[in-house]
């Protein structure tokens, strides 16, 4: 069994699998190490079955109970077939009252591909703004922002949109991204960086027809799911009797929160380290090794010297990287930093110096500001037969519409298409908030039933359509991920504590973006339900688009990581999920994660590191 | 034949761990001290049952299951680990192998076999020439003769497994309360339904078993996900349909309770769903303590069976799937594979 590569990578998502690609086709041997499964899609090995399943029950499976001692114990939960299980590594936050909860949120995946096995998919480029937004705000003014709060935790990237605007063009490529680049605010230096949109599913058109009607110029939103064969990847979209290509399949309302099992969906496995496993000049140089969880780090004179782990048997291994790489979603990236601070003093002492007002590790945690609008459609339609949405729109990131209502950034807003598009799915997120709260509305109805069951389908089932705005967070120190004082994994090790909650300007900014949500509805001529956002959810929200807690900046006394995303004390570690970000961005952030890691990847290669 | 990869994706997470504690007892009795499956996550997805890769048989693989058996060896102190079950001639162990990760053994052994679907099972390890239960699936039975068996069952199974008839009957007359089946708009459609699938029966078209009085099979699932992803809810149903039993009949004395008045369940039901915790005339609440909890369990367990996939054990010949097509857009059988749907591409 090998043990020495020149780089070693934990976690195979959106932050890693990039830098395997490019490191191994450059000539480096390449070690992933994975926590979850290598679910595989169909065919793979040919004739198997696929792992993932166009079954609802796999999206949120059965009850469990919360045993951990925490304030929810005893309370059901659900999750996902590839979601961790809450009893035995639950992510912990602290509720306004004061009191630990357990919750399944905040959690990607654990298999391979990580997030992007169960993402809806959504593909956005971050706008210029978003990654300049100290300077931005220097000279603006804001509302909701009394004490000057904002403009003084805004951040700039240390990059801007054209250093990472050729990443984003590989990112797109080499994934495979479906959309339309007219009609976006965000600059690109190639046309044909996107596969053709699939024709969109027709409940949609209520939405487009609202941009319109408010001037909100909108496009195709692009979505990582292939429409045409995939070179790089050598994915092919199946064939009809006649030998003719059927993109349309991949239109079946098991996308968002299910793996892909035809492997249409681009995520990290099938679209980069498959191809990688292929490819007869890579052979020895790259391996995956999954089911694999890595303990700790331990380091030597500022040298991560030996990645620990457990093999599938649970028996304590070792391997060693010229480079390591950690990208295992935010939350537990900053949990693997920490706990290898607990394992090893010199490397806790390295890991949190250099910066100003004590360490800086796993504070200004940022998920998104986040919310939209829903109501019923005129009429019925399958929405079934659909990707996650057809229609984004700039419009609430333009310069003119923050000055009119004082905001520090833009968002972007588009449809979601596929939402309850199935029957069970329908009922489990009748008027839930999140995933810690689903079926609760469904079964305490108890007037939903014969006739009122034929009714509530009626006005609900194949009607329903969202819009939702997806907005950055101002950046809080007080926002962070410790390790939780008392509740440890099955294997013994502290978790993750996390500790957030919404500045004054997030308020308003949702308040604004959701209103905007309502009212491409309502011109849309949607029956409006309701709207609203994550800022008046009391349990302070965590959501799936986790990051920040590493940032990378120019000045160490301010980041975590240099501006190549190398922690600032460590000469070989490097940390490249959506950690590294000092700000959340006005989109969903994979695109923006694989495109850094293709630009880290850049680096590595061409600068000479490894 | 799964390779070790598949074994590894379906074992790690679920068994590999250093803390013995037992977190995965919800506290609801379903398992007794000691018992290693209360310190094992979802051991009822023990032995694997998976759709079917390649069958040697000459019968299509959809009417079959793969079904991976694993037994963990942590100490590595077994030599030969062999099943033996009703699913094969018990005479003749199947040898398990022991499986490897990068080329070294693991702590698991494994096999995998093509079982006909829509069935129960029963089968035991015989470790170093010793006959043993499995340890980790909880599903156990004792036969007639006395003997512990360990007990699986494969998709689409429609055989009461751990509810009796007279508590599914009762649970299908709750089911068809609260599901849109027993409405005009519902009747119309099943009256037409079953006729239809009485035709392709006789014409031999159609797979399965189904039965006209049952919502969609709701009931059928409920007794599968009892015995299986939701034990622990199975004390709940025993103590609740045992107490709606007396319930029933002290309110009907004439009628078996799963033969009793519309109105008399109707009533029932508004009681258990009235308050915070219901209000059920002659609920004995010291000995559970709110019916409505038990009612709001029922209702996310019949729409679960009525529209999940048939695999489960509900939405029998996907009836629930074709009554919501019949009142909406909704063309199901697209992404489905075959037979269920027509998808050429996905085969399930």
């Amino acid at each position: 069994m090998r043990t020495e590569f020149d780089i070693v990578i934990i976690g195979s998502g959106a932050g890693g699998s990039p830098i395997a690609y490019e490191l191994a086709r450059a000539g480096k041997s390449v070690l992933i190490l994975e926590k979850g499964p290598l679910f595989r899609p169909q065919d793979d090995p040919p004739g198997a079955p696929s792992d993932y399943k166009r079954d609802e029950l796999f999206a949120t499976g059965p009850e469990k109970r919360l045993t951990i001692d925490v304030g929810n114990r005893g309370s059901s939960i659900f999750s996902s077939h590839i979601e961790p299980d809450l009893n035995d590594e639950p992510h912990i936050y602290r509720e306004p009252g004061g009191n630990d909860y357990a919750t399944i949120e905040g959690y990607t995946a654990q298999a391979v591909g990580g997030g992007t096995q169960l993402y809806g998919a959504v593909s956005l480029r971050f706008t210029e703004a978003d990654l300049q937004l100290k300077s931005f705000n220097e000279s603006r003014t804001l509302k909701a922002d009394p004490n000057g709060e904002v403009k003084r935790e805004a951040r700039d990237w240390p990059i801007n949109y054209s250093d990472l605007e050729p990443f984003y063009c590989k990112a797109e490529k080499l994934v495979g991204i479906n959309g339309q680049q007219a009609g976006q605010e965000k600059p690109f230096s190639q046309f044909d960086t996107y596969q053709k949109p699939l024709a969109p599913n027709p409940v949609s058109q209520f939405a487009a027809a609202g941009m319109e009607v408010k001037g909100m110029k909108s496009y195709r939103t692009p979505l990582a799911v292939i429409t045409e064969d995939h070179a790089s990847s050598g994915r092919r979209i199946p064939r009809d009797a006649d030998g003719t290509a059927t993109p349309e399949v991949a239109k079946t309302g098991f996308v968002n929160r299910y793996g892909c099992p035809l492997g249409l969906k681009s995520n990290t496995y099938v679209a980069l380290l498959r191809p990688l496993m292929n490819d007869t000049d890579v052979g020895d140089n790259f391996e995956l090794r999954a089911n694999c969880v890595v303990t700790h780090f331990t380091q030597q004179n500022g040298k991560v010297d030996r990645v620990h782990y457990l093999d599938p048997s649970g028996t304590p291994r070792e391997v060693s990287g010229k480079i390591v790489v950690v990208a295992c979603s935010a939350i537990e990236s900053v949990r693997l930093l920490l706990l290898s601070g607990e394992h090893d003093a010199s490397f806790a002492e390295r890991l949190h110096q250099g910066s100003i007002g004590g360490s800086i590790v796993g504070k200004y945690f940022l998920t998104h500001a986040f919310g939209g609008a829903e109501g019923n459609v005129p009429g019925v339609f399958d929405k079934s037969l659909s990707l996650d949405s057809d229609y984004a729109t700039d419009f609430c990131a333009l310069p003119e519409f923050l000055d009119e209502h004082g905001l520090w950034a833009g968002a972007a807003i588009y449809n979601n298409t596929s939402d309850q598009a199935l029957p069970i799915s329908m009922g489990r997120t009748h008027r839930s908030q999140d995933l810690d709260t689903i079926w609760n509305s469904f079964v305490n109805e108890s007037d939903i039933r014969g006739d009122g069951f034929l009714n509530w389908l009626h006005g609900n089932f194949q009607r329903g359509l969202s819009v939702s705005f997806m907005a950055n967070q101002v950046p809080m120190r007080s926002n962070r991920i410790e390790l939780h004082p008392r509740v440890t994994d099955k294997w013994g090790r502290r978790v993750a504590y996390i500790l957030k909650g919404w500045h004054e300007h997030d308020q308003h900014l949702m308040n604004v973006m959701a209103e905007q949500c309502r009212d491409i509805l309502e011109k849309g001529g949607v029956a409006v339900e309701g709207h609203g956002h994550v800022g008046n959810d009391a349990r302070a929200r965590i959501a799936n688009h986790i990051l920040g807690g590493m940032r990378f900046g120019t000045d160490p006394s301010d980041s975590a990581l240099n501006p190549n995303c190398r922690a600032w004390q460590f000469d070989n570690l490097y940390v490249t999920d959506g950690s590294f970000m000092p700000t959340s961005g006005g989109a969903n952030p994979t695109l923006t994660i694989q495109a850094n890691s293709f630009r880290v990847a850049s680096h590595l290669i061409n600068d000479g590191v490894v | 034949m799964r390779d070790d990869q598949y074994v590894l994706n379906h074992c790690t997470t679920y068994l590999a761990r250093s803390d013995q504690a037992p977190r995965h007892d919800f506290g609801f009795g379903h398992y007794g001290d000691g018992d290693a499956g209360a310190r094992i996550r979802e051991a009822w997805r023990f032995p694997i049952v998976d759709s079917c890769g390649l069958t040697t048989t000459g019968k299509p693989e959809s009417e079959f299951n793969d079904v991976t058996f694993v037994f963990p060896d942590f100490e590595m102190q077994c030599d030969s680990v062999a099943v033996v079950g009703t699913f094969d001639k018990l005479y003749q162990p199947i040898r398990l192998r022991r499986v490897d990760f990068l080329g070294e053994p693991t702590a698991y052994f494994a096999v995998t076999v093509p079982v006909p679907k829509r069935g129960v099972f029963y089968y035991r390890f015989m470790v170093d020439g010793e006959f043993f239960i499995d340890n980790i699936n909880p599903q156990r039975d004792r036969l007639e003769n006395g003997e512990l068996w360990s007990r699986f069952f494969t998709w689409e199974c429609t055989s009461p497994v751990v509810l009796q008839r007279w508590q599914l009957g009762i649970l299908e007359r709750f089911c068809d309360h609260i599901l849109p089946f027993r409405t005009k708009q519902g009747e119309r459609f099943f009256s037409w339904y079953y006729k239809h699938l009485a035709n392709e029966a006789k014409a031999g078209t159609i797979r399965g078993s189904f039965r006209i009085d049952d919502s969609a099979g709701a009931a059928n699932y409920i007794d599968k996900i009892l015995a299986k992803e939701e034990r622990h809810h199975f004390g709940d149903y025993n103590i609740c349909l045992r107490q709606l039993r007396r319930i029933i009949q002290e309110r009907e004395p004439d009628f078996e309770p799963e033969n009793a008045s519309e109105n008399t369940y109707v009533e029932i039901y508004k009681e258990m769903a009235a308050g915070p915790i219901g209000d059920v005339a002659g609920w004995n609440l010291s000995e559970y303590g709110s019916p409505r909890h038990f009612l709001n369990l029922l209702r996310r367990h019949a729409f679960t069976g009525a529209f999940s996939h048939p695999k489960y054990g509900g939405n029998v010949t996907t009836a629930g799937w074709q009554f919501l097509q019949s009142r909406f857009p909704f063309e199901w059988q697209q992404s489905l594979e075959q037979p269920l749907g027509t998808s050429t591409s996905y085969r399930g």
